[in-house]
Protein backbone atom coordinates (compact mmCIF):
# COMPACT_ATOMS: atom_id res chain seq x y z
CA UNK A 1 0.00 0.00 0.00
CA UNK A 2 1.43 3.50 -0.88
CA UNK A 3 1.92 6.01 1.45
CA UNK A 4 -1.09 8.14 0.07
CA UNK A 5 -3.32 5.15 0.20
CA UNK A 6 -2.93 5.43 3.91
CA UNK A 7 -3.65 8.84 3.81
CA UNK A 8 -6.91 8.79 1.96
CA UNK A 9 -7.61 5.76 4.75
CA UNK A 10 -6.58 7.73 7.73
CA UNK A 11 -9.08 10.45 6.81
CA UNK A 12 -11.38 8.21 6.21
CA UNK A 13 -11.25 6.52 9.55
CA UNK A 14 -11.47 9.95 10.75
CA UNK A 15 -14.31 10.53 9.20
CA UNK A 16 -16.01 7.39 10.53
CA UNK A 17 -14.66 8.05 13.84
CA UNK A 18 -16.03 11.98 14.35
CA UNK A 19 -19.34 10.44 13.00
CA UNK A 20 -19.22 7.46 15.70
CA UNK A 21 -18.41 10.32 18.24
CA UNK A 22 -21.57 12.79 17.29
CA UNK A 23 -24.20 9.45 17.65
CA UNK A 24 -22.12 8.95 21.29
CA UNK A 25 -22.37 12.63 22.09
CA UNK A 26 -25.92 12.95 21.09
CA UNK A 27 -27.33 10.58 23.42
CA UNK A 28 -28.73 12.95 26.58
CA UNK A 29 -29.00 10.13 28.58
CA UNK A 30 -27.88 8.22 31.77
CA UNK A 31 -27.73 4.96 30.27
CA UNK A 32 -28.97 1.86 32.59
CA UNK A 33 -28.70 -1.23 30.04
CA UNK A 34 -31.27 -3.03 28.31
CA UNK A 35 -29.92 -6.35 27.65
CA UNK A 36 -31.74 -9.39 28.05
CA UNK A 37 -31.30 -12.97 28.19
CA UNK A 38 -34.68 -14.28 28.12
CA UNK A 39 -34.74 -16.93 25.71
CA UNK A 40 -38.11 -15.41 24.49
CA UNK A 41 -36.43 -12.26 23.64
CA UNK A 42 -35.70 -13.44 20.10
CA UNK A 43 -34.57 -9.94 18.30
CA UNK A 44 -31.49 -9.58 21.20
CA UNK A 45 -30.32 -12.94 20.34
CA UNK A 46 -30.42 -12.50 16.64
CA UNK A 47 -28.37 -9.01 17.04
CA UNK A 48 -26.28 -11.64 19.44
CA UNK A 49 -25.61 -14.13 16.92
CA UNK A 50 -25.07 -11.22 14.22
CA UNK A 51 -22.31 -9.86 16.11
CA UNK A 52 -20.55 -13.41 16.82
CA UNK A 53 -20.86 -14.15 13.15
CA UNK A 54 -19.15 -10.68 12.34
CA UNK A 55 -16.50 -11.94 14.88
CA UNK A 56 -16.29 -15.20 13.16
CA UNK A 57 -15.88 -13.75 9.88
CA UNK A 58 -12.89 -11.46 10.71
CA UNK A 59 -11.14 -14.83 12.56
CA UNK A 60 -11.68 -16.66 9.18
CA UNK A 61 -9.56 -14.12 7.44
CA UNK A 62 -6.82 -14.24 9.80
CA UNK A 63 -2.84 -15.51 8.34
CA UNK A 64 -3.79 -18.87 10.26
CA UNK A 65 -7.41 -20.11 8.85
CA UNK A 66 -6.53 -18.34 5.43
CA UNK A 67 -3.62 -20.76 5.70
CA UNK A 68 -5.46 -23.73 6.49
CA UNK A 69 -8.58 -23.25 4.55
CA UNK A 70 -7.06 -21.76 1.70
CA UNK A 71 -9.80 -20.91 -0.67
CA UNK A 72 -12.46 -21.62 1.19
CA UNK A 73 -11.81 -19.52 3.38
CA UNK A 74 -12.88 -16.38 1.54
CA UNK A 75 -16.57 -18.00 0.63
CA UNK A 76 -16.87 -18.48 4.38
CA UNK A 77 -16.04 -14.92 5.44
CA UNK A 78 -18.70 -14.04 2.68
CA UNK A 79 -21.03 -16.19 4.15
CA UNK A 80 -20.59 -15.76 7.95
CA UNK A 81 -20.53 -12.11 6.50
CA UNK A 82 -24.39 -12.16 5.06
CA UNK A 83 -25.73 -14.27 7.69
CA UNK A 84 -24.40 -11.45 10.30
CA UNK A 85 -25.57 -8.55 8.46
CA UNK A 86 -29.14 -10.59 7.90
CA UNK A 87 -29.06 -11.11 11.86
CA UNK A 88 -28.13 -7.41 12.70
CA UNK A 89 -31.39 -6.34 10.17
CA UNK A 90 -33.67 -8.35 11.92
CA UNK A 91 -32.09 -7.19 15.46
CA UNK A 92 -33.18 -3.62 14.72
CA UNK A 93 -36.41 -4.79 12.24
CA UNK A 94 -38.56 -2.64 14.55
CA UNK A 95 -36.15 0.60 14.98
CA UNK A 96 -36.20 0.40 11.26
CA UNK A 97 -40.29 0.65 11.18
CA UNK A 98 -40.56 4.22 13.06
CA UNK A 99 -37.65 6.68 12.18
CA UNK A 100 -37.49 8.55 14.56
CA UNK A 101 -33.86 10.51 16.57
CA UNK A 102 -33.51 7.81 19.25
CA UNK A 103 -33.17 4.89 16.39
CA UNK A 104 -30.46 6.87 14.65
CA UNK A 105 -27.35 4.88 16.31
CA UNK A 106 -29.21 1.67 15.05
CA UNK A 107 -29.36 2.80 11.74
CA UNK A 108 -25.24 4.01 11.49
CA UNK A 109 -24.23 0.48 13.12
CA UNK A 110 -26.70 -1.22 10.35
CA UNK A 111 -25.65 1.20 7.67
CA UNK A 112 -22.02 0.54 8.23
CA UNK A 113 -22.71 -3.37 8.43
CA UNK A 114 -24.48 -3.26 4.54
CA UNK A 115 -21.36 -1.26 3.82
CA UNK A 116 -18.60 -3.49 4.99
CA UNK A 117 -20.65 -6.55 3.65
CA UNK A 118 -22.09 -5.33 -0.03
CA UNK A 119 -18.66 -4.02 -0.62
CA UNK A 120 -17.01 -7.57 0.41
CA UNK A 121 -19.60 -9.29 -1.65
CA UNK A 122 -18.91 -6.87 -4.45
CA UNK A 123 -15.31 -6.87 -4.18
CA UNK A 124 -15.09 -10.81 -4.35
CA UNK A 125 -17.57 -11.67 -6.67
CA UNK A 126 -19.80 -8.97 -8.99
CA UNK A 127 -17.47 -6.25 -9.80
CA UNK A 128 -15.43 -6.42 -13.24
CA UNK A 129 -14.36 -2.54 -12.73
CA UNK A 130 -10.88 -2.75 -10.87
CA UNK A 131 -10.44 0.88 -10.13
CA UNK A 132 -13.96 -0.46 -7.77
CA UNK A 133 -12.26 -3.21 -6.43
CA UNK A 134 -9.13 -0.71 -5.15
CA UNK A 135 -11.68 1.51 -3.72
CA UNK A 136 -13.47 -0.80 -2.20
CA UNK A 137 -10.14 -3.08 -0.41
CA UNK A 138 -8.71 0.46 0.32
CA UNK A 139 -12.28 1.08 2.50
CA UNK A 140 -13.05 -1.99 3.84
CA UNK A 141 -10.69 -2.01 6.49
CA UNK A 142 -11.14 1.26 8.03
CA UNK A 143 -15.35 0.58 7.61
CA UNK A 144 -14.60 -2.81 10.35
CA UNK A 145 -12.83 -0.96 12.42
CA UNK A 146 -15.26 1.57 12.81
CA UNK A 147 -18.13 -1.46 12.89
CA UNK A 148 -15.65 -2.93 15.74
CA UNK A 149 -15.88 0.15 17.74
CA UNK A 150 -19.56 0.83 17.14
CA UNK A 151 -20.29 -2.63 17.99
CA UNK A 152 -18.08 -2.45 21.13
CA UNK A 153 -19.94 0.68 22.22
CA UNK A 154 -23.30 -0.84 21.68
CA UNK A 155 -22.57 -4.28 24.05
CA UNK A 156 -21.11 -2.12 26.36
CA UNK A 157 -24.04 0.20 26.61
CA UNK A 158 -26.81 -2.83 26.95
CA UNK A 159 -24.43 -4.17 29.64
CA UNK A 160 -24.67 -1.06 31.82
CA UNK A 161 -20.64 -0.79 31.97
CA UNK A 162 -20.90 2.33 30.80
CA UNK B 1 -17.13 -23.11 -5.81
CA UNK B 2 -19.63 -25.38 -3.84
CA UNK B 3 -19.51 -22.81 -1.49
CA UNK B 4 -19.82 -19.67 -3.07
CA UNK B 5 -22.83 -20.96 -4.51
CA UNK B 6 -24.38 -21.80 -1.26
CA UNK B 7 -24.62 -18.22 0.05
CA UNK B 8 -27.60 -16.64 -1.97
CA UNK B 9 -30.02 -19.72 -0.62
CA UNK B 10 -28.71 -19.97 2.86
CA UNK B 11 -28.97 -15.98 3.10
CA UNK B 12 -32.40 -16.03 1.35
CA UNK B 13 -33.30 -19.20 4.06
CA UNK B 14 -32.22 -17.19 6.88
CA UNK B 15 -34.27 -14.47 6.30
CA UNK B 16 -37.41 -16.24 5.96
CA UNK B 17 -37.04 -17.92 9.03
CA UNK B 18 -35.85 -14.73 10.75
CA UNK B 19 -38.80 -12.48 9.40
CA UNK B 20 -41.14 -15.14 10.16
CA UNK B 21 -40.05 -15.40 14.12
CA UNK B 22 -40.25 -11.93 14.46
CA UNK B 23 -43.64 -11.55 12.94
CA UNK B 24 -44.79 -11.06 16.23
CA UNK B 25 -43.39 -7.89 16.20
CA UNK B 26 -45.77 -6.90 13.99
CA UNK B 27 -48.82 -6.69 16.17
CA UNK B 28 -49.29 -3.17 17.68
CA UNK B 29 -49.48 -1.87 20.35
CA UNK B 30 -52.94 0.74 20.69
CA UNK B 31 -53.71 3.07 23.07
CA UNK B 32 -57.66 4.10 22.96
CA UNK B 33 -58.66 7.79 24.12
CA UNK B 34 -62.14 8.33 24.82
CA UNK B 35 -65.03 9.08 26.84
CA UNK B 36 -65.56 13.00 26.90
CA UNK B 37 -63.88 14.14 23.88
CA UNK B 38 -65.42 15.02 20.12
CA UNK B 39 -62.71 12.80 18.46
CA UNK B 40 -62.14 9.33 20.16
CA UNK B 41 -58.33 8.07 18.98
CA UNK B 42 -56.89 4.58 18.48
CA UNK B 43 -53.26 5.32 18.55
CA UNK B 44 -50.84 2.91 17.52
CA UNK B 45 -47.42 2.38 19.07
CA UNK B 46 -45.88 3.58 15.21
CA UNK B 47 -48.26 6.80 15.22
CA UNK B 48 -47.36 7.65 18.92
CA UNK B 49 -43.78 7.52 18.22
CA UNK B 50 -44.19 9.96 15.53
CA UNK B 51 -45.81 12.59 18.17
CA UNK B 52 -43.73 14.98 19.76
CA UNK B 53 -41.86 13.75 22.24
CA UNK B 54 -40.96 15.35 25.66
CA UNK B 55 -37.86 14.37 28.42
CA UNK B 56 -38.91 13.90 31.94
CA UNK B 57 -35.80 13.45 34.52
CA UNK B 58 -37.81 11.57 37.67
CA UNK B 59 -37.97 9.23 40.20
CA UNK B 60 -40.98 6.73 40.34
CA UNK B 61 -41.73 6.62 44.22
CA UNK B 62 -43.77 3.82 46.21
CA UNK B 63 -45.86 5.05 48.31
CA UNK B 64 -45.36 2.55 51.26
CA UNK B 65 -48.02 1.18 53.80
CA UNK B 66 -50.16 2.58 55.73
CA UNK B 67 -52.92 4.18 53.60
CA UNK B 68 -53.75 6.85 56.60
CA UNK B 69 -49.84 8.00 56.54
CA UNK B 70 -48.75 8.32 52.82
CA UNK B 71 -44.94 8.44 52.50
CA UNK B 72 -44.24 6.93 55.79
CA UNK B 73 -41.99 4.02 54.55
CA UNK B 74 -41.66 5.21 50.97
CA UNK B 75 -39.32 4.09 48.30
CA UNK B 76 -37.36 4.59 45.22
CA UNK B 77 -38.94 2.20 42.32
CA UNK B 78 -36.64 3.50 39.42
CA UNK B 79 -35.52 6.72 38.60
CA UNK B 80 -34.93 7.25 34.75
CA UNK B 81 -34.78 9.61 32.08
CA UNK B 82 -38.51 9.36 30.51
CA UNK B 83 -39.18 9.64 27.26
CA UNK B 84 -42.69 10.08 25.76
CA UNK B 85 -45.48 12.66 24.49
CA UNK B 86 -47.33 14.82 26.95
CA UNK B 87 -50.80 14.00 28.01
CA UNK B 88 -52.05 17.63 27.09
CA UNK B 89 -50.97 17.05 23.67
CA UNK B 90 -52.74 13.21 23.07
CA UNK B 91 -55.71 15.46 24.67
CA UNK B 92 -55.93 17.95 22.49
CA UNK B 93 -55.55 15.88 19.28
CA UNK B 94 -59.16 14.43 20.90
CA UNK B 95 -60.75 17.83 21.63
CA UNK B 96 -61.66 17.45 25.67
CA UNK B 97 -65.03 18.17 25.97
CA UNK B 98 -66.63 20.42 28.55
CA UNK B 99 -67.29 19.36 31.88
CA UNK B 100 -64.59 16.54 31.78
CA UNK B 101 -63.42 16.36 35.54
CA UNK B 102 -60.79 13.02 35.91
CA UNK B 103 -58.78 11.52 33.10
CA UNK B 104 -58.46 7.79 33.84
CA UNK B 105 -55.21 6.04 33.23
CA UNK B 106 -55.98 2.23 33.10
CA UNK B 107 -54.25 -1.23 31.33
CA UNK B 108 -56.18 -4.49 30.38
CA UNK B 109 -55.92 -5.99 33.90
CA UNK B 110 -58.34 -3.37 35.32
CA UNK B 111 -55.63 -1.71 37.41
CA UNK B 112 -56.57 2.33 36.86
CA UNK B 113 -55.58 5.73 38.57
CA UNK B 114 -56.68 8.77 37.79
CA UNK B 115 -55.36 12.67 37.70
CA UNK B 116 -57.67 15.47 37.59
CA UNK B 117 -57.66 17.25 34.09
CA UNK B 118 -56.05 20.34 35.50
CA UNK B 119 -52.93 17.77 36.97
CA UNK B 120 -52.92 15.62 33.83
CA UNK B 121 -52.71 18.96 31.35
CA UNK B 122 -49.44 20.27 33.23
CA UNK B 123 -46.43 20.12 30.82
CA UNK B 124 -44.46 17.30 32.78
CA UNK B 125 -47.30 14.57 32.70
CA UNK B 126 -46.39 12.31 29.77
CA UNK B 127 -47.08 9.05 28.53
CA UNK B 128 -43.67 7.14 28.20
CA UNK B 129 -42.17 4.74 25.70
CA UNK B 130 -38.43 5.13 26.45
CA UNK B 131 -36.53 5.11 29.48
CA UNK B 132 -33.06 6.54 28.96
CA UNK B 133 -33.45 6.26 25.77
CA UNK B 134 -34.34 3.19 25.64
CA UNK B 135 -37.97 1.05 24.61
CA UNK B 136 -39.72 0.27 27.90
CA UNK B 137 -39.15 -3.47 29.03
CA UNK B 138 -42.11 -5.14 30.40
CA UNK B 139 -40.46 -3.98 34.18
CA UNK B 140 -41.47 -0.50 33.05
CA UNK B 141 -44.56 -0.78 31.94
CA UNK B 142 -44.11 -1.75 28.02
CA UNK B 143 -45.25 -0.38 25.82
CA UNK B 144 -46.80 2.63 26.93
CA UNK B 145 -46.49 4.08 31.07
CA UNK B 146 -47.87 7.35 32.75
CA UNK B 147 -45.42 9.66 34.03
CA UNK B 148 -46.45 11.89 37.06
CA UNK B 149 -43.26 13.13 38.50
CA UNK B 150 -44.03 14.33 42.20
CA UNK B 151 -47.21 11.80 42.42
CA UNK B 152 -46.75 8.63 44.31
CA UNK B 153 -46.58 5.82 42.14
CA UNK B 154 -49.66 4.25 42.25
CA UNK B 155 -50.55 6.84 39.56
CA UNK B 156 -47.50 5.90 37.81
CA UNK B 157 -49.97 3.58 35.63
CA UNK B 158 -48.04 0.30 33.47
CA UNK B 159 -49.30 -1.23 30.51
CA UNK B 160 -51.88 1.54 29.38
CA UNK B 161 -54.70 0.48 26.81
CA UNK B 162 -56.74 2.67 27.59
CA UNK B 163 -57.41 6.41 28.80
CA UNK B 164 -60.80 7.75 29.10
CA UNK B 165 -62.14 11.09 30.24
CA UNK B 166 -64.75 11.29 32.41
CA UNK B 167 -67.46 13.77 34.15
CA UNK B 168 -66.86 12.43 37.79
CA UNK B 169 -64.26 12.37 40.58
CA UNK B 170 -63.09 8.49 39.36
CA UNK B 171 -61.15 6.64 42.38
CA UNK B 172 -58.65 3.92 41.10
CA UNK B 173 -57.75 0.54 42.67
CA UNK B 174 -55.33 2.14 45.31
CA UNK B 175 -57.37 5.14 45.80
CA UNK B 176 -60.18 3.01 46.59
CA UNK B 177 -58.22 1.40 49.05
CA UNK B 178 -57.84 4.20 50.92
CA UNK B 179 -54.91 5.77 49.15
CA UNK B 180 -55.31 9.71 48.08
CA UNK B 181 -56.96 10.66 45.28
CA UNK B 182 -54.61 13.92 45.06
CA UNK B 183 -51.33 11.93 45.85
CA UNK B 184 -48.56 14.58 44.91
CA UNK B 185 -45.70 14.31 47.07
CA UNK B 186 -44.92 17.16 49.61
CA UNK B 187 -41.10 19.03 48.99
CA UNK B 188 -40.78 17.33 45.22
CA UNK B 189 -39.30 19.31 42.14
CA UNK B 190 -39.01 18.02 38.95
CA UNK B 191 -37.70 19.62 35.17
CA UNK B 192 -39.06 18.66 31.74
CA UNK B 193 -36.63 19.28 28.40
CA UNK B 194 -36.88 18.79 25.05
CA UNK B 195 -34.94 15.76 23.56
CA UNK B 196 -34.18 13.40 20.97
CA UNK B 197 -32.00 16.16 18.67
CA UNK B 198 -29.49 16.38 17.56
CA UNK B 199 -26.60 19.19 19.81
CA UNK B 200 -25.27 21.15 17.69
CA UNK B 201 -21.98 19.58 18.76
CA UNK B 202 -23.19 16.70 17.72
CA UNK B 203 -24.09 18.19 14.35
CA UNK B 204 -20.77 19.52 13.81
CA UNK B 205 -19.22 16.27 14.40
CA UNK B 206 -21.46 14.70 12.34
CA UNK B 207 -21.17 16.83 9.14
CA UNK B 208 -17.20 16.85 9.53
CA UNK B 209 -16.76 13.51 9.73
CA UNK B 210 -19.25 12.63 6.39
CA UNK B 211 -17.24 15.84 4.76
CA UNK B 212 -13.81 14.02 5.45
CA UNK B 213 -15.52 10.43 4.48
CA UNK B 214 -16.67 12.50 0.82
CA UNK B 215 -12.96 13.95 0.88
CA UNK B 216 -11.39 10.37 1.25
CA UNK B 217 -13.56 8.85 -1.55
CA UNK B 218 -12.82 11.80 -3.79
CA UNK B 219 -9.20 11.24 -3.14
CA UNK B 220 -9.24 7.46 -3.69
CA UNK B 221 -10.87 8.47 -7.42
CA UNK B 222 -8.13 10.94 -8.58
Amino acid sequence: MTASQRAIRVIMTLGLVLLFTSMVLYRPYSIFGGFSVDLKDVVHWYGVSGGLLFMLSTVLRLKRFKQALRERSLSLHCLAGVLSLIFAALHSRSRAAVIVPLHYPSYYILALMTVVVSSGLVNNYLSPNRRIVKTLRLFHGPFVAALYLSLVYHVLVKTALI
Amino acid sequence: MRLNRLILPVAIITAFVGLASTAHAQDEPVIQIYGLVDSPLNVTYSEFLRLPMTSVNASCICVGAPPENPGFNSFVVYTHNWTGVRVSDLLALASVQEGAVDVVFSDDTQYSSSLPLDVALELDKIIAVYADGETLNRDQGYPFRLVTPCWWGYKWVKFITHVEIVDYDHLGFWESHGYPDIARIPDCDTTASNPTVFTPTAQSLALLGVSMMAVAVYLSQR
